[in-house]
């Protein structure tokens, strides 16, 4: 188990967006978060993510309670990729290599894993493009790159096939299902196409009004 | 009178009068200094607040736009009565000197620079905090990337800041006094020659002026047309 939730409540402005009862979430597999615009989705990849702490209840990461003083473990371990994803100025080659920089890599290391990351999703020769050129598909598989240089264990998508063609679509869903083959990471993404979710999702939730249903 | 004056002023441009120019250096001199020097103060400081948590920076923000509306020569009064004989730094003899009218300049400038740069951060800086914090950055990290992605942004506050400062008369005038080849600067002059009727150099002064803003901006655009942060639609 990588993810326990028990009894997870989160609000804004005393608007409850998540109230979960009971969730776990396996190591190494495919999750689908399905639901209505203002579910809570986004909420629930946040706090996964501990971009959001939760207000009550217990979030445990492989089987440790996440507190106020740890919340550096599933910031370091995960890693969260925004329905628009924001690519840094310069070129792609940076961009992926951002978070191995700042861990101080090495070059070598760094080109090493920028070069595979970008081979996996089929951007390589795009290491010198500028950001700014870039269609909407392309932004979202140099985001994944960027994520998965830095070897996380699970990896959070808000809305991956949101904006995007047929063929960015599939071309995601490769890149997805090839994450959890080749490195066991654990993906949680949502997505409203029920299509894709069933495609590649181990397992489905469901949430309405930030509670899961079944 | 109006033909003849622009006649003149086009006569002290063209000529390159020395006293006309003597001006333009001064005061080009001082406002940058003072512009450099706020910027060394003003882009940390914006970086800073805007890493604080909302309500301090909800709480400096509105102390900074409060500061926005003090008069130039209230901040010159300040100044003055700070380095005045009497004052607690009288002693360093700085009252109409060119280092005074500095003092005075950095005093004006820094919640405007500082200020532009915040307003525009609050455009980009949720995205870009969460997608730095994913990937790992701290603090030092994130506060190096503001720098970077904001570029445009920040040379864009010092203009807006220079634009500010080399037109004020109130400090230049109190602190700096008006002394010919010393501290008097184009807005200076500009009131005092039209105080004499001499409206030939007021005019020179102003074109400069108005050159000065258009080279100024057209150089920045040219720079960083194609440096803008990327989002995805």
């Amino acid at each position: 188990m990588i993810y326990r939730l028990e009894n997870i409540a989160f609000s804004y402005n005393k608007h409850k967006a998540i109230d979960i009862k009971n969730l776990d979430i396996e190591e190494g597999r495919i999750y689908a978060l399905f639901g209505a615009n203002g579910s809570g989705k986004t909420t629930l990849l946040k706090i996964l993510n501990g971009l959001l702490k939760v207000e009550t209840g217990y979030l445990y990461y492989k089987n440790k309670p996440i507190g106020s003083n740890n919340y550096k473990l599933i910031r370091k371990e995960t890693v969260y990729i925004h329905q628009n994803p924001l690519l840094l100025t310069g070129t792609v080659y940076n961009n992926v290599a951002y978070g191995l920089k700042i861990r101080k890599e090495s070059n070598d290391k760094i080109e090493k894993i920028v070069h595979e990351m970008l081979k996996l999703v089929d951007l390589s020769g795009f290491e010198n493009r500028k950001s700014k050129g870039l269609s909407i598909g392309e932004i979202k598989r140099v985001a994944i790159a960027r994520a998965l240089a830095i070897s996380p264990k699970v990896i959070l998508l808000d809305e991956p096939t949101a904006h995007i063609d047929r063929n960015s679509r599939e071309k995601i869903a490769e890149i997805l299902e090839e994450t959890k083959k080749k490195f066991g990471t654990t993906v949680i993404f949502s997505s409203h196409d029920d299509a894709f979710n069933k495609k590649i999702a181990d397992k489905i939730i469901h949430i309405e009004n930030g509670e899961i249903v079944d | 009178m109006l033909l003849s004056a622009i006649e003149k002023s086009y006569i002290l441009l063209t000529t390159f009068d020395k006293n006309l120019y003597e001006i333009v250096f001064i005061t080009l001199k001082i406002t940058i200094f003072s512009i450099i020097i706020a910027s060394c103060f003003s882009i940390p400081l914006a970086i800073a607040i805007d890493l604080m948590s909302s309500k301090s920076r909800r709480v400096l923000i509105a102390i900074l736009n409060s500061l926005l509306a003090i008069p130039t020569v209230v901040i010159g009064l300040t100044v003055y009565m700070f380095i005045s004989r009497s004052g607690p730094f009288g002693e360093y003899n700085l009252l109409f000197t060119p280092m005074a009218v500095v003092i005075g300049q950095i005093v004006l400038a820094i919640p405007i620079i500082t200020t532009i740069i915040l307003a525009g951060f609050t455009k980009t800086d949720r995205l870009l905090h969460e997608t730095l914090i994913t990937l790992g950055a701290n603090k030092f990290d994130l506060m190096k990337a503001l720098f970077h992605e904001n570029k445009p942004l920040i040379l864009s506050a010092i203009l807006a800041g220079f634009g500010r400062v080399i037109a004020e008369v109130g400090i230049s005038m109190m602190l700096g006094g008006n002394i010919r080849g010393y501290t008097r600067t184009i807005t200076t002059a500009i009131a005092f020659e039209t105080g004499k009727g001499e409206f030939a150099m007021g005019i020179s002064l102003g074109i400069i002026l108005i050159l000065l803003a258009v080279l100024i901006n057209f150089t920045v655009y040219l720079t960083f047309k194609n440096e803008y942060i990327l989002r995805d639609a």
